[in-house]
């Protein structure tokens, strides 16, 4: 099979392309770096099939970092390129082009976000610059789709272009000279988009706007998520799926194992689908109806400031504070994305140049930032104490996330890294592709998270039934009572953290507990044991030494922050 | 005088980058090297990096690397 290349800097709209020319779906934002390893899929060229690979997005084939070196491997053994180009930004990404035409692959060249380079006033004459380039040049819009058809056309007899090597000084003065020929820019005056551009960057402005933000998102996903739980999901559940459910009730034997593993414990005789932790009515009702709306509410709400392009000014004005926890402002990204998912979270750590960066917000992320499932539990077993309470747990977690930061910096040697940024324009994200990453988002969680979450309610049923828990809970129940006043049966959940915090905080839920214990143990759910599959992701990002520091600051801070609001509180 | 002394709103020209050549390497890629026009949006208010705009685009850059871009009042 041919292989071809997608190459291009980053956050020209190369995962766009991707997805145009594969339909696989793949999470694409206004910021760049989005795609840290490559994607391949295949994709179909005239009545054959091609390989696809969407290669990292790089300034340049110098090979000064990671990413290049990558890059240049791949084009040894490359049949054709794709190279997508931001019209909005042409000096830079010809320097990409120039240098990939010396490599001599046949190759096309799309000029992406043509609609907004037009839209900015820059003219390009397109017959100008094929001609200097030798290769065929194809505008696109890759959100709409616009120009891919003719691009896949134009790939088929794309020519091997036969420029000869140059030094890069001289590259940077070709690049420039055929700038100043093919592209004209027609004065215009400052935007309302550009003077928010500006004020959002600047500390004295820009802060104040942070905050209004970041307080309108959560209040939006909190919104959302509520009133997608009591105006469809809970209604939908009881009216369509209780029926089902009583009717198996009726064939079946209470008490019995598969009752017991099904349905789970009768409350009054009735089903209760918070109690009864049977895998169809908890195991489903937690998975479906508690935590899905919010999953649902967060990740509209991230694309939404992703595609904005929001985010890199965030990260420019948290910078300084990020730096006395040895990371840079570019790290609150995957803190932002942990809020949905640790693992996605934990993820894009890789985005980050050190690996002393990199452990540094893997902990915090696993330690500090409560994922979407775990707060929707959150607000579903606290949120009828008052909101106050959910917010309490909230400023813990930021206390030890601040502070954590600043300890590690201190303890460990090196220096954390210094930003260097590129801040895309703000873009109105276009509603196909907000839904079209929505959906992907939403994918993943029934996929991947669910079938966990009834997992989870298994095996707590089936320890249960071989009375593994009684044994496990006297053990560790001194820790428990004494350190952090709490009940013994907690026990179970904090252990069962382990697997899904959604199905920990339900089982809590059953026990109770005072306002107190309830904090206490909610915040230590949070900051304890990472789900099995944020653990498994650790692993593979850390490293055993790695992860098995990070497990030990774990075990740390857990013990010390339950005492203390044992103490405090 | 370097970049992080310059004033808000001011017109640059770069007329040095000292340092090493990966970090000149990084900071070509993105468009700003010496004979290059940039704006400094931000970065007077001591939070914060400084923040340029260069052609259609910004650029954040991190104290460390803005003491070490040389540039001229235009």
């Amino acid at each position: 099979m041919r292989r071809i290349l997608l190459m291009g800097n980053p956050n020209v709209g190369k995962s766009v392309v991707f997805s145009r020319l594969t339909g696989i779906r793949v999470i694409s934002s206004n910021y760049p770096g989005t795609t840290v390893e490559f994607t391949q899929g295949e994709m179909a060229l005239e009545a054959d099939k091609a390989l696809l690979i969407d290669v990292p997005g790089v300034y340049g084939l110098e090979t000064s970092c990671k990413a290049e070196e990558i890059a240049v491997k791949m084009i040894e053994d490359a049949d054709a390129i794709i190279n997508v180009v931001d019209a909005t930004n042409l000096e830079r990404s010809l320097h990409l082009t120039r240098h990939l035409l010396e490599k001599h692959v046949p190759m096309v060249v799309a000029f992406n976000m043509w609609d907004e380079a037009r839209h900015q006033g820059i003219h390009i004459n397109l017959e100008k610059i094929e001609g200097i380039l030798g290769v065929p040049v194809v505008p696109t819009i890759a959100v709409t789709g616009e120009g891919i058809r003719e691009l896949v056309k134009r790939l088929t007899d794309a020519p091997v272009p036969t420029f000869a090597p140059m030094s890069e000084e001289q590259r940077w003065t070709e690049v420039g000279r055929i700038v100043n020929t093919v592209q004209a820019l027609t004065h215009r005056h400052h935007t309302f988009w550009d003077l928010l551009s500006d004020a959002s960057v600047r500390p004295l402005m820009g802060l104040p706007i942070a905050a209004v933000v970041l307080v309108l998102s959560f209040t939006m996903i909190r919104l959302i998520g509520e009133g997608l739980v009591h105006l469809a999901f809970q209604p939908l559940f009881e009216a369509l799926w209780k029926p089902l459910l009583l009717r198996l009730d009726g064939h079946m034997h209470p008490g019995g194992f598969w009752h017991q593993l099904l349905i789970g414990t009768l409350v009054n005789g009735q089903i209760d689908f918070v109690q009864s932790f049977g895998m169809l009515t908890t195991g489903l009702f937690v998975a479906v109806t508690m935590v899905f709306p919010y999953v649902l509410a967060f990740y509209l709400i991230l694309g939404l400031l992703e595609d904005f392009g929001y985010l890199p000014r965030l990260a420019v004005l948290l910078d300084t504070l990020m730096h006395r926890m040895g990371l840079h402002g570019w790290a609150i990204i995957p803190m932002l994305l942990g809020f949905g998912c640790n693992v996605p979270g934990i993820l894009a750590t890789r985005m980050l140049e050190s690996p002393r960066e990199r452990w540094i917000a893997a902990t915090l992320v696993s330690i500090a930032v409560p994922c979407a499932s775990l707060q929707a539990m959150m607000w579903g077993v606290l949120g009828h104490h008052g909101a106050r309470y959910v917010a309490g747990v909230f400023a813990i977690l930021l206390l030890v996330w601040i502070v954590l930061g600043w300890v590690l910096n201190a303890l460990l040697k090196g220096a954390s890294p210094e930003l260097i940024i590129e801040i895309p324009p703000y873009r109105l994200p276009s509603p196909r592709a907000i839904a079209y990453k929505l959906w992907t988002r939403i994918r993943q969680y029934f996929k991947e998270a669910v079938p966990f979450v009834l997992l989870g309610v298994l095996i707590v049923n089936v320890l249960d039934y071989v009375q593994v828990f009684d044994r496990m809970a006297s053990v560790i129940a001194p820790v428990v009572t004494y350190l952090f006043g709490l009940p013994k049966e907690a026990v179970l959940a904090l252990v069962l953290g382990f697997l899904r915090k959604d199905v920990a905080v339900g089982m809590l839920a059953s026990l109770n507990l005072t306002p107190k214990q309830m904090i206490i143990s909610v915040t230590l759910l949070a900051i304890s044991f990472p789900c099995i599959a944020t653990f498994i992701v650790l692993a593979r990002e850390l490293g055993l030494p790695g992860l098995l520091k990070s497990i030990s600051v774990m075990i740390l801070v857990s013990l010390l922050t339950g005492v203390a609001m044992n103490l405090i509180l | 005088m370097s970049l992080n002394q310059a004033e808000d709103g001011q017109a640059l020209l770069v007329v040095d980058i000292e340092g090493g050549p990966h970090i000149r390497q990084r900071l070509k890629t993105l468009g700003i090297r010496p004979g290059v026009t940039i704006v400094k949006i931000s970065g007077r208010a001591g939070w914060g990096p400084v923040v340029v705009r260069h052609g259609r685009s910004q650029t954040a850059l991190g104290n460390g690397v803005s003491r070490r871009i040389l540039v001229a009042i235009t």
